[in-house]
């Protein structure tokens, strides 16, 4: 008999599409560089800062808590990564070393970790984290506050919270090209919408995000905002203006999409980013807040296993 | 096989393959050995009638065990080798009969006899094991009268070329096939279904001819129906339940060859792909060792590659080439060490992708966590377990790399038996 051979035994599908988690986390950070650099570009090296340590310290929680949870490591998924740097992309610019070591704890550990890893949280840990940070250190997300030490050269009033106070008025006061070009007071990535837009495409067309989430949530938007703004225009702001300022667009291509707290299906998608664009325009017109998507990304986050529940009759299922 | 399109907003596609004249056709592999799989487990051998060394015939019917109805027909004649036992997936087990072959020149007379009757009992007492995979449940018309008889021409997973070549090339024996089958199930209405590239030219089978879709896997029995006929099967059940026989071509065919020629056609059509994807296609005796396959191709098997039985997206790996090809080993595929690729620890992260690409809109995101719990029973009554179609492209562009269709079969496995063992103390 000739010498065995030893062979591999698995199990079938023996081809696979070659996707991994690592290369959509890949393709996420991609997809946020042209904002993140238009941020160091515009806040200079404090921002790179933040953007540094968000990302590594996102990376070392992850780590340490596996350790000490005894979990297989996940670090080299690049979702620590991508927590990290989205969180970065929210906070302002000037924000302390320690709020963002807090803050990246807060996503990774309270967000992500406790409710069982990557894929068992229920709440984007992004927005957990921001919640919780902007109800304990508000003063340290309150942009006026914090980037008085700069003047780039345009109104440095965070027009949200200017359009809270004073209505269209103020509103008024910022062109649309300014707003879609980043020339506003805010976080470190969150202003520049067109490379926002740009990378949100760029995932939707690399098949990392679906279309139905961002577009359901920024068409509800347009429409709710247009709707307040043709009731009473002197107090509700304009949709583009809504739709250009505070962490919408990161929020509606980014946040809301996380894969694990967002549905699957067609309608559920269209429903939740519906609901997320609706919520938006609520809080900032009747709320307290003067910007909603965070807490609008957690309410539909909350709806998510509600919603996904709707769902297509599987084959020679008989109702 | 498989496109994406350059806008990954739709999951990829992946088609079977068209027969064209790149694959080299009708290679042979004269086998001097033989192997034969017995379906009852060889747990005791004072039951065993079967010594080595024992003479058989060709065509000869062995009924190797005291205790059981179980049989194989011997594809030659020769001397028995060796009796073992063999355990296949999920705890299934058979009795593996090694032929010395020994060509005598004498057959057989049993079935020539019996096949004066063109009757279902003959086919149940000689053709469990016809080549093309003949389920003998499906046409037996227990479950529901057959109205339909769906003789299929597709293939049953991609890169396997075997039924088309079937049916080009045995045209003959599959209308005579088609009309053993109308006499046997009192079928009113045969429907032929081949692939939509193929659909021209198939007036001379008498049967209605349905083009199904090329793309992976509409051959699938419960998708195949759906198309053609409009018809759903219920999820959990067969299609014999509402009066369908779906039976492959390679089967039809050798029935109607059998019945012809009174004589039990053992030729097995089997697609060989190996390392660099070159197909070539094979008719040999059901029972030739693989290795003999391989050895005519002169493929060299490595420490680290897959031996695959039964195609990239469905298939069984192999242990060893020392194993037959089987009535339903339409294809045999060899893969490389270095495509072998891995299996991923990552828990699900709900991305979707199995749910988008799933056929039969099953919510595999949720299904799945349910499967690795083992909670079996919920993912059957809620999370539509048996809507399944086993196709496996949930597995295939999973992220993750969970093994889903693992979980999937063996679910599945885990509830029939314990469905078969309560029906038992009912
Ligand atoms: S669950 Fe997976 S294997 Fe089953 S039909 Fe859907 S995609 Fe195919
Ligand atoms: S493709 Fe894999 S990771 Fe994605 S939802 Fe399905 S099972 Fe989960």
């Amino acid at each position: 008999m000739p010498e065995a051979k030893k062979l591999i035994v698995s199990h079938a599908p023996f081809i696979h599409d070659g996707s991994s988690i690592a290369h959509r986390s890949g393709q996420v950070l991609l997809a946020l560089m042209p904002a993140a650099l238009a941020g160091i570009f515009r806040w200079g090296v404090p921002a790179l800062g933040v953007i540094a340590l968000s990302v590594s310290s996102a990376m070392l929680w992850e780590l340490a808590f596996n350790k000490v949870a005894r979990r297989p490591e996940g670090i080299a998924d690049g979702n620590a990564a991508v927590i990290g740097l989205l969180l970065a992309l929210l906070l302002p610019a000037t924000a302390p070393w320690w709020l963002v070591i807090a803050g990246t704890f807060l996503a990774v550990v309270i967000g992500k970790q406790i409710f069982g890893g990557i894929g068992a949280n229920p709440f984007n840990p992004v927005a957990v984290s921001l919640a919780i940070l902007a109800v304990s250190w508000k003063q340290f997300l309150d942009f006026d506050a914090m980037l008085l030490t700069y003047d780039p050269g345009f109104v440095m009033i965070e027009p949200l919270t200017a359009a809270k106070a004073f209505g269209t008025e103020a509103a008024a006061r910022f062109s649309s090209l300014d707003l879609l070009m980043g020339r506003q007071a805010g976080a470190i990535g969150a202003p520049f919408g067109l490379w926002l837009i740009v990378g949100g495409l760029y995932l939707v067309v690399s098949g990392v995000v679906r279309w139905e989430i961002p577009a359901a949530f920024l068409a509800t938007l347009i429409v709710v905002a247009a709707a307040f703004h043709l009731v009473d225009p002197l107090r509700y702001a304009g949709p583009a203006f809504h739709l250009l300022t505070g962490y919408t667009l990161i929020g509606a291509f980014f946040l809301a999409t996380e894969d694990s707290s967002s549905p699957v299906n067609f309608w559920p998608m269209l429903i939740y980013g519906a609901a997320g664009g609706l919520m938006t325009i609520l809080i900032r017109n009747i709320g307290a807040y003067p910007d909603g998507v965070i807490y609008a990304v957690l309410v539909i986050n909350m709806i998510n296993p509600l919603v996904d529940k709707i769902r297509p009759r599987a084959l020679g299922k008989v109702t | 096989m498989f496109r994406r399109s350059l806008f990954r907003t739709s999951p990829p596609r992946f088609f079977y393959q068209t027969l064209t004249n790149e694959v080299t056709v009708a290679l042979t592999a004269a086998g001097r050995r033989m192997i034969l799989f017995c379906d009852h487990p060889l747990t005791r051998t004072d039951h065993l009638r079967l010594k080595v060394g024992d003479p058989v015939t060709a065509g000869q019917r062995i009924v190797p065990f005291s205790d059981a109805s179980a049989y194989v027909v011997a594809p030659a004649a020769g001397r028995i080798q060796a009796v073992s036992p063999f355990a296949g997936d999920f705890g299934k087990s058979w009795t593996r009969i090694d032929l010395a072959v020994e060509d005598s020149g004498e057959v057989d007379p049993g079935f020539a006899a019996a096949a004066e009757q063109v009757s279902m009992e003959t086919v149940r007492h000689w053709m469990s094991g016809l080549p093309g995979g003949l389920d003998l449940e499906a046409i037996s018309g227990k479950e529901a009268p057959i109205e339909t008889v769906v003789v299929a021409a597709t293939e049953s997973d991609l890169l396997t070329v075997s039924a088309q070549y079937v049916l080009r090339h045995r045209t003959r024996d599959v209308r005579q096939g088609i009309e053993a089958l109308r006499q046997i199930t009192g079928a009113q209405r045969v429907i032929l279904a081949v692939g939509r590239d193929t659909v021209q030219g198939m007036g001379h089978v008498h049967a209605e001819v349905r083009g199904v879709s090329t793309v992976y896997p509409a051959s699938a029995p419960g998708l195949m129906l759906r198309e053609i006929l409009g018809r759903e099967v219920p999820s959990g059940t067969s299609t014999a339940k509402i009066g369908i026989a779906v039976v492959p071509v390679e089967a039809v065919a050798a029935l109607g060859r059998s019945f012809a020629e009174k004589r039990l056609a053992m030729q097995k059509v089997v697609t060989v792909v190996d390392k660099s994807g070159r197909q070539s296609l094979f008719e040999v005796t059901v029972g030739t060792p693989v290795a003999d396959l391989l050895a005519t191709l002169e493929i060299q098997l490595e420490t680290g590659d897959r031996l695959i039985a039964g195609g990239p997206m469905t298939g069984m790996c192999l242990y060893t080439d020392d194993y037959p090809v089987r009535p339903d080993t339409h294809c045999l595929m060899v893969q490389d060490a270095a495509a072998v690729g891995r299996v991923g620890s990552d828990p699900c992260i709900n991305c979707g992708e199995c749910v988008r690409i799933c056929p039969a809109r099953v919510p595999v995101n949720m299904l799945v966590r349910f499967l690795e719990a083992g909670e079996y029973e919920t993912a059957a009554a809620e999370y539509d377990l048996f809507s399944c179609v086993d196709c496996g492209l949930c597995a295939c562009v999973c992220p993750a790399r969970i093994p889903i269709f693992q979980y999937l079969r063996l679910a599945k496995y885990e509830l029939a038996v314990s469905r078969a063992a309560e029906a038992e103390n009912a």
